[in-house]
């Protein structure tokens, strides 16, 4: 079967990219999964992986050019029967057509025998003149949509959405800084967040983490961020209303569970590309994963999956020695957990002060999903799971 | 520079493991963290293209004296000196 | 100077300009008029030229069609719209097809002169907007005289149209007092008008409901909503270019039609608007309408059914509300 491999949108704020390489000829295969073409966006070179197994019939877009997302850059002939969809969902994507109801038996006289396809979800309400001021602004459709999230659009926003895009700046540095603007602007102005935080006693973390690295060479070790991110990543798996997307006016929940690690850009700026299936992998492998991302991202590329792909996020500013961070949800995820700096505290246990290194995790989650009650469940999981490294 | 030296061959370990930073405006004496927002991925991968290349194992604990170039240079020598 | 006034002193010019006009109807001359508008003219101009007629609206339109055709230029007064259903055979098939069917041959310049609409009590057979359905009617041209200028000068341009001209007097204005811009000597019947310019929002309407949107419109004022009110004048052929210029520039459109909703006016504005400048809306078109039941008599009920400002307000702020009032 052949088909066309199209401009994915990578963020909430994507409409556009420029092709800079292809990493596949005419005639060459390329496996679910593999790299196929790179671009360039305004967070950088991203490799675009393939989501079939194919062959590259013909590339119809040249490196040095610009596309819109949806843009057709390759013809695949895809081998045998049509693939299972990406494992990772992609939230930015069209969602999918509400199902058919079951066939009707053809017995029966066409005039009675449409099924109602059933309800669609709810569209965005783009009044007609936004509509052409987004096309006259470049503005996607799929950006008004984010944008509007099931509410409406009118003609001054798409103004305001277009001042924000990135396009405007031409150095990168300003573009991602515009893009992450425009991303916590929404967070801001959409969500209703709520914030909760918990102190945690981190030493039984620290020292199973001293014992399990110092037989270990350098490059096998773990570090603490890893830890942190398999605790959340089982803490959102077990409970519910904090990993998935808030997209068309509704919470959709995702079985699994892809963390968001927010890693800084040297010089400023920030890209939160996603473990996947944290809560499945051992803590050798998420390292691995998680190493490898720091390495793209260092790099400038990332790949086309892990940057739509998270489900829920973890950002730490434990570097920089703050005790709390207080994190802006990622739309259209619902949940981010900030971690603070590990730091020798005043801790009482059995009624005895003591000196213990205490890290102090705050959740920002979505209170059109769930409410405090849920979230402190969420923030003692993680706790929980962090006194007890030994099974994460 | 002389490819040779020891700053130097720190410095070209420096740029493979984070390729994103600017070796030519690095000032040696200040900390990694301050000048090219090191964080604890990158010190670890740091700790490590140091350890595999000069054969020295460094400890967890040891992560704190590689905070600058001119640091890192110390540590080493005082490692290779150790080894004999 | 009142509406009423306006209406007779245009009478009064049209039967002095010109020998071939004359004004026929029920009780248009002894009586004065149902609603006084002819009151004097039959001492002044005589009974060749202010006819009283029996009743029967088939017989003396038809008249009047076939003095047009001779070459007359009457102007025929039906005492209110319900009755000019009984002379729809007159008016449809004959005075609006004629031209047509005679290959441009024969022209009708017939002028008819209705009372239309509710507001004083006068029950369901007296009450009705039916101008909505003769602007169905190619071949028949549709005003609706609104201030005392068009109820002045409307009428001599009726009598210069070669087609039949049917002019919608709303009864409720023949006491609307008011005045004609000094120097105003002549109106045309082809362009709507822009009674009061506004940016967020534009009223489209006609007749008495035209006082009606003047009304919500200062209230909205006062609320920060600057609501810009057209006036149709004509209703066949509608004037689209200052519709959708309108339109256009505010983004937004409130119908308010005395009519029924149903298969109406407001219905075929609507639908042009969606037609020609369906990418300038920012909201759907809203209408505030006549409820649809046959105008009750009692005030408080007529009240009711009735568009009023308060309906319109509430329809502007819906389609200037976030979530765009659909």
């Amino acid at each position: 079967m052949e088909l066309e491999f199209r401009l994915p949108s990578l963020g909430a704020d994507m409409e556009s990219a420029t092709l800079t390489e292809w990493l596949k000829k005419p005639g060459e295969r390329v496996r679910h999964g593999e790299p196929l073409v790179t671009v360039e966006t305004t967070k950088g070179l991203i490799d675009i992986e393939s989501y079939e197994d194919a062959e590259v019939l013909e590339q119809l877009v040249q490196p040095g050019s610009k596309v819109a997302v949806g843009t057709a850059l390759a013809r695949l002939e895809v081998q045998g029967a049509s693939q299972a969809p990406p494992a990772a969902p992609a939230p930015e994507a069209t969602p999918p057509p509400a199902p058919m109801g079951p066939l009707a038996p053809a017995s029966r006289p066409p005039a009675s025998a449409v099924e109602s396809p059933g309800t669609p979800p709810p569209r965005a309400r783009i009044s007609p003149a936004a509509r052409r001021r987004a096309q006259e602004l470049g503005v996607s459709l799929e950006e008004l949509e984010r944008f509007a999230a099931g509410g409406f659009v009118h003609i001054e926003d798409v103004e305001k959405l277009a001042a924000q895009r990135p396009v405007a700046h031409t150095d990168a540095r300003g573009a991602m800084r515009a893009t992450i603007g425009a991303a916590m602007a929404r967070a801001k102005r959409e969500i209703p967040h709520y914030y909760l935080a918990h102190a945690v006693d981190f030493a039984p973390a620290r020292e199973w983490l001293a014992r399990h690295n110092a037989t270990l060479p350098v490059q096998d070790r773990l570090i603490e961020a890893v830890l942190i991110t398999k605790a959340v990543a089982l803490a959102a798996a077990r409970i519910e209303g904090f990993n998935g997307y808030f997209l068309h006016g509704r919470f959709e929940s995702s079985a699994a569970v892809h963390v968001g690690a927010a890693i800084a850009v040297r010089g400023g700026g920030l890209v939160a590309p996603a473990l996947l299936d944290a809560d499945r992998k051992d803590l050798p492998t998420l390292m691995r994963d998680f190493s490898a991302l720091v390495t793209r991202v260092r790099a400038g590329h990332l790949r086309s999956g892990e940057f739509t792909a998270a489900t829920i996020t973890v950002t730490s500013l434990g570097a920089e020695g703050v005790d709390v961070l207080f994190p802006i949800i990622n739309p259209p995820q619902v949940a981010i957990v900030g971690a603070g700096a590990v730091r020798e505290q005043p801790w009482v246990r059995d009624g005895e002060l003591i000196a213990r290194p205490v890290l102090t995790l705050a959740l920002a989650a979505d209170h059109r999903v769930t409410d405090g009650r849920a979230g402190a469940r969420l923030l003692r999981a993680i706790a929980d799971l962090l006194a007890q490294p030994q099974a994460l | 520079m002389d490819p040779d030296t020891l700053e130097s061959r720190l410095l070209s370990l420096l740029t493979s493991v984070a390729p994103d930073i600017e070796p030519q405006n690095l000032d040696p004496a200040r900390a990694l963290r301050e000048q090219v927002d090191f964080d604890s991925m990158d010190t670890l991968h740091f700790a490590a293209a140091v350890s595999k290349t000069f054969g020295i194992d460094i400890a967890e604990t040891e992560y704190a004296r590689l905070a600058s170039l001119r640091a890192a240079e110390a540590f080493v020598r005082e490692r290779l000196a150790a080894k004999g | 100077m009142t509406y009423r006034d306006a209406v007779h002193e245009a009478l009064r010019d049209a039967l002095q300009a010109d020998p071939r006009v004359f004004l026929m109807g029920e009780d248009v001359g002894r009586y004065g008029g149902s609603y006084a508008v002819s009151k004097g003219l039959l001492e002044e101009f005589g009974p060749e030229r202010i006819r009283d007629t029996p009743l029967s609206e088939s017989a003396f339109v038809g008249a009047g069609i076939g003095a047009a055709l001779g070459g007359l230029r009457p102007i025929v007064e039906v005492m209110t719209v319900n009755f000019s259903l009984l002379a729809l055979d007159q008016i449809v098939n004959n005075a609006a097809t004629l031209s047509h069917m005679s290959g441009g041959q024969l022209s009708v310049p017939l002028v008819i002169r209705l009372a239309t609409g509710a507001g004083r009590q006068l029950a369901a057979q007296h009450s009705h907007s039916l101008e909505g359905w003769y602007a169905h009617i190619p071949g028949l041209r549709i005003c609706a005289p609104a201030t005392i200028e068009d109820a002045r000068f409307m009428l001599a341009a009726a009598l210069a149209c070669p087609d039949p001209v049917l002019l919608f007097e709303h009864l409720y204005l023949y006491n609307m007092e008011g005045g004609v811009p000094p120097g105003l000597e002549r109106v045309d019947l082809e362009h709507a008008a822009i009674r009061r310019a506004g940016k967020d929002v534009t009223l489209i309407t006609y007749g008495w409901s035209l006082y009606k949107c003047l009304t919500a419109a200062e209230a909205l004022a006062a609320q920060g909503i600057e609501a810009e009110v057209l006036d149709l004048r004509t209703l066949r052929p509608l004037d689209d270019a200052a519709i959708m210029a309108s339109v256009r520039r505010t983004r937004r459109a409130v119908i308010v039609d005395e009519g029924w909703r149903s298969g109406s006016l407001s219905a075929e504005l609507t639908t042009r608007i969606v037609e020609q400048a369906f990418y300038d809306l920012e909201a759907p078109v809203a209408r505030v309408c006549t409820a649809e039941v046959p105008v009750p008599y009692a005030k408080h009920l007529e009240d009711a059914a009735l568009p009023g400002p308060a309906a319109i307000e509430a329809a502007v702020r819906s389609v200037l509300a976030r979530d765009g009032g659909g």
